[in-house]
């Protein structure tokens, strides 16, 4: 699956994910994230959905937005114990989980996901968007330097993570 | 070029890489065959390239899906109304009572100054009538989309 390909498959797809999605979640924010996910796990996984035919791969995209719309609600609902809310919070954003990720992006996607908020966005401003240092300083509000060192400790995070996971997979196999 | 490498990684974990930079690391370790020592970073960078052609393309749809469908749809409503106004006066017009004399016995229309009372003919004409508002209102969509882009 080329660049066009995959483009012709996500505008034909997009329309049903985004309905399911928005029944689910019910908000039009959480559905966008949710179809945007699916979406570029399709992108990683080209190759094999390369030769997939469509119908199969129009079921298997309906299967995961219902279940990241499902987790997505589950993350966000409310709870008046606080330990509670804490346990599961941390239980989804645990390193131990990494490590049960079936392919490196859902691994990084992950350890990108386990970053501070500032350094989440910097490191995804600068390394998936695209933007210059100077230009993030301008859009956090933040110093040219405290944006560096932001972005360094991103960085090294996510090698440091992803060398676990490479490790323990390594182990696996 | 292996220590050209060595040095733009160091510089990029500093966090002082510019885009142009972080390019031609993408590049190198986007290359078949790297020795294993490069395995994991190229697994990393491998992704962000990834990722981010995948969320240009995602963009790209959004504005796509955006900016177009929602003038074409208001577009549309505003011909189509229009449309149905004229439908409407064109078909008021056709069977307009109390033209002729009272005295004439009958369902009758006046079209073109002809007095026609045959059902099947009166349809064909408004049919006609129809088509035509149809085409125009094609033709003032098209116009109007070509004005606004």
């Amino acid at each position: 699956m080329d660049i066009t390909e995959y483009k012709r498959v996500v505008v034909a797809l997009r329309p049903s994910m985004l309905a399911i999605a928005r029944r689910i979640t019910g908000n039009k924010e959480d559905a966008e994230d949710v179809v945007q996910e699916v979406c570029l796990k399709i992108w990683h996984r080209r190759i094999e959905f390369g030769e997939y035919r469509y119908e199969n791969l129009e079921a298997y995209s309906t299967t995961m937005v219902k279940n990241l719309s499902i987790d997505k609600v589950r993350t966000r609902r409310p709870s008046s114990n606080e330990t509670a809310l804490l346990e599961r919070e941390s239980e989804s954003q645990s390193p131990d989980i990494l490590l049960e990720q079936k392919d490196d992006a859902d691994a990084l996607r992950h350890i990108i996901g386990l970053l501070p908020p500032l350094q989440q966005r910097i490191l995804r401003l600068k390394d998936l968007e695209e933007y210059e240092t100077a230009e993030i300083a301008g859009m956090t509000g933040i110093a040219v330097e405290a944006v560096r060192n932001n972005l360094s400790r991103a960085r090294k995070q996510l090698r440091e993570l992803y060398l676990l996971y490479y490790r323990h997979k390594k182990t696996e196999l | 070029m292996t220590t050209d490498i060595h040095r733009l990684l160091d510089r990029y974990f500093q966090g002082g890489t510019t885009t142009e930079e972080e390019k031609t690391l993408r590049r190198f370790f986007a290359q078949e065959n790297l020795p294993e020592e490069w395995h994991e970073t190229a697994a990393i960078f491998r992704f962000l390239e990834d990722e981010s052609t995948a969320l240009k393309v995602l963009k790209e749809i959004q504005r796509e899906e955006a900016l177009p469908v929602r003038r074409t749809f208001r577009l549309k409503t505003i011909v189509t109304v229009a449309a149905a106004a004229c439908a409407l006066i064109a078909l008021l017009l056709v069977l307009q009572p109390g033209k002729g004399s009272s005295s004439e016995a009958g369902s009758y229309v006046w079209v073109d100054g002809q007095r026609i009372t045959d059902p099947a003919v009166v349809q064909r004409y408004a049919e006609l009538s129809f088509d035509k508002v149809q085409t125009e209102n094609n033709i003032i969509t098209e116009q109007l989309q070509f004005m606004t882009e």
